[in-house]
């Protein structure tokens, strides 16, 4: 979004690109800002530090992009340099050192879990959900992009400034990791492997 | 197999959409991880989409546009 030249909206076309095109977003917004605290509060929090943000520099915003994409990356952006150092995470784990221990071959062997669909589909709680959130938050924010906003990895790539290469190792690692939870839930349903 | 989220995603080119179906086709194991996939990811969509924003944030922050925004 820094490299978009910048617009020179009126006050009525700001309103209009802020009713129009950002307000419809509103909902997927607070869904990830939740997902990203687990907390409904300071969801409410980040979706109004982004929604005032984007008003803010609506003038970088070019009509016709992807509005979402934006604020999305407004939100993630707000959340690792805001809310993680307000509240002082020191056991917040450096993402690079869990991204090399997830890359690293022996891992890959461990995570074969035997998930089956007969078993998912007796999944009908808040298993997905809770198993989600047990991620650590780099991983849960590549699937909620992926899966439930429908992103594309490119788009992922630039809400996240990380490579395309970096988006598919870590969605397939996020993956490993959560049919590795799906598997001790259903072992806890009785399910046998 | 590491390929196969790009089928799940709709991210392969063509070629490669060509050898991952081809390689289904024969592969009951990768068949059966394919399958776990696409559920695990249409039950994220339809599981984990949470609930409509609160109305009161939506005010508050019309509030704070009209009266901070310009």
């Amino acid at each position: 979004m820094d490299e978009s030249p910048r617009q020179n909206y009126t006050a009525a076309e700001k309103q209009a690109v802020f009713d129009n095109e950002f307000m419809p977003h509103m909902s997927s917004m607070y869904n990830f800002g939740y997902r990203l605290t687990l907390n409904s509060d300071d969801a409410q929090d980040l979706v109004q530090d982004t929604y005032l943000k984007a008003y803010r520099f609506i003038d970088s915003f070019q009509k016709g992009t992807n509005a979402k994409a934006w604020l999305f990356r407004i939100m993630k952006n707000s959340f690792i340099n805001d809310y993680r150092k307000k509240r002082k995470e020191p056991n917040k784990v450096d993402y690079q050192e869990v991204e090399a221990y997830y890359n690293s071959e022996d891992v890959d062997r461990q995570i074969t879990p035997d998930l089956r669909v007969d078993v998912l589909q007796g999944m009908i709680g808040d298993e997905i959900s809770n198993a989600l959130n047990a991620l650590d938050v780099d991983f849960r924010t590549v699937i909620i992009l992926c899966d439930l906003e429908g992103f594309k990895y490119e788009e992922m790539a630039k809400i996240l400034d990380i490579p395309i290469g970096t988006v598919r190792s870590r969605l397939h690692r996020a993956r490993n990791l959560l049919k590795e939870k799906l598997t001790e839930y259903a072992r806890q349903m009785g399910y046998k492997s | 197999m590491k390929m196969l989220q790009l089928i799940v995603d709709g991210e392969a080119t063509a070629e490669e959409e060509k050898f991952l179906r081809d390689h289904l086709a024969e592969c009951i194991p990768c068949y059966e991880q394919y399958q776990v996939d696409q559920l695990i990811k249409t039950m994220i969509k339809t599981t984990c989409c949470g609930g409509q924003v609160p109305q009161s944030l939506v005010k508050q922050i019309r509030t704070q546009i009209q009266t901070h925004g310009r």
